[in-house]
């Protein structure tokens, strides 16, 4: 199994990213109840080592890595790429 | 408009295919390619049940696919991720980030109309240019960094799948035996179609079966997987320097793919989750 760190810590991570992304009412959003029950019902938070905890443990860091990477990515364009092309009056007198 | 059940008046028609976007073929993927971005027009995201599975509502309209079928996926997880994309957009909608709605609409509307054989072939043909086999001998700290990083995730495979895989530094790549071919095709098959749209999109990101294996089998996490697929980018930008714009910005978009399609290969396999019906291959 890939090497992960502890459960919470991703936990926290994750709703961290959550709340990023919804804005005001991060709270009631569908995602954040759904990670927070996910992973109260199977304990995740405990260090017991049961199959489908690791499993959901993963899948809590797969989607952690994704809301994150688009965060970035889009921070990145923004920064480099947002600006599109100078028309050309603007280009000629550069 | 493709996403809007009943399209409403007040918003714009779609640019004249000679708007500067390029050729627009009759069946081409550029005719499936959706604009880059638009302006944020729904207030409310939910999520709903039908009959095939669980829907998308942008306020009062039922989301669809790019050629206008209902949008439909058999996990209510899924779902709710997808909800998040859309909810999460600003002022415009930045469909090159929504990237977990982008692979349900090509399991949805199969654009490139492949079956699953065909998938799957199109898989395991990656294993003859895997990038973990094809190995470089110049410079020597880079092909001792290939043999460090790579070599125990080809072990791995090679223990996992009882079979042969190798390495090679021939620019014809590894010479992968049939019967490893074969194994890889049975364990595939195994996969239900939607599944499958995303371990084929993951290994066309990864450049590898192997690493995209490791991952589905969660040997390996999705960092991991990119940095192993970019070990010569980074051993490059270690010994030249890093470049935000370029090698930051690639890195991030790699990594968000990779991420949304194994998620999503996660979460249309879990059976418990997962509405049979709508997965038929």
């Amino acid at each position: 199994m890939a090497a992960l760190g502890t459960p919470l810590r991703t936990l926290r991570a994750l709703l961290r990213e959550l709340r990023h992304a919804a804005g005001r009412s991060y709270r009631d959003s569908p995602a954040y109840r759904h990670v927070l029950a996910a992973f109260r019902a199977h304990r995740v938070t405990s260090e017991k080592l049961c199959r489908a905890q690791q499993e959901l443990h993963f899948q809590a860091a797969t989607y952690l890595c994704l809301l994150r990477s688009v965060r970035e990515h889009e921070a990145l364009h923004r920064e480099y790429h947002g600006r599109g092309e100078r028309p050309p009056p603007e280009g000629a007198g550069l | 408009l493709w996403w809007a059940h009943s399209p409403p008046a007040r918003l714009p028609r779609p640019p004249p295919a000679d708007a500067g976007s390029g050729p627009v073929g009759p069946c081409g993927r550029r005719a499936y390619a959706p604009p880059a971005e638009r302006k944020r027009f729904y207030q409310n995201v939910s999520i709903s049940q039908g009959e095939g599975g669980f829907e998308i509502n942008l306020d009062h309209r039922k989301l669809k696919t790019p050629q206008a079928k209902l949008f439909t996926v058999p996990s209510e997880a899924l779902a709710i991720a997808v909800a998040t994309e859309w909810d999460s957009q600003k002022d415009t909608i930045k469909f090159y980030t929504m990237h977990l709605t982008t692979l349900c609409n090509t399991a949805l509307d199969n654009p490139m109309q492949r079956n699953k054989t065909q998938l799957i072939r199109a898989a395991v043909k990656f294993l003859e240019t895997d990038t973990v086999c094809y190995r470089v001998e110049e410079p020597p700290a880079l092909a001792e960094l290939q043999k460090n990083e790579w070599d125990p995730v080809v072990a791995w495979a090679e223990k996992r799948y009882n079979v042969t895989i190798g390495s090679s530094t021939s620019i014809l790549g590894p010479n992968i035996p049939a019967s490893t071919k074969e194994t890889f095709v049975s364990h595939l098959a195994s996969y239900n179609m939607w599944a499958l749209q995303g371990i084929e999109f993951v290994i066309t990101q990864l450049k590898s079966l192997i690493l995209s294996m490791s991952l589905i089998d969660r040997h390996i996490t999705v960092e991991k997987a990119v940095l192993l697929s970019r070990l010569e980018e980074e051993y490059q930008i270690q010994r030249w320097g890093n470049v935000e714009w370029a090698h930051d910005y690639d890195l991030c978009e790699l990594r968000a793919r990779t991420a949304a399609g194994t998620l999503f290969v996660h979460l249309c396999s879990e059976s418990s989750t997962v509405k049979h019906k709508l997965l038929q291959d």
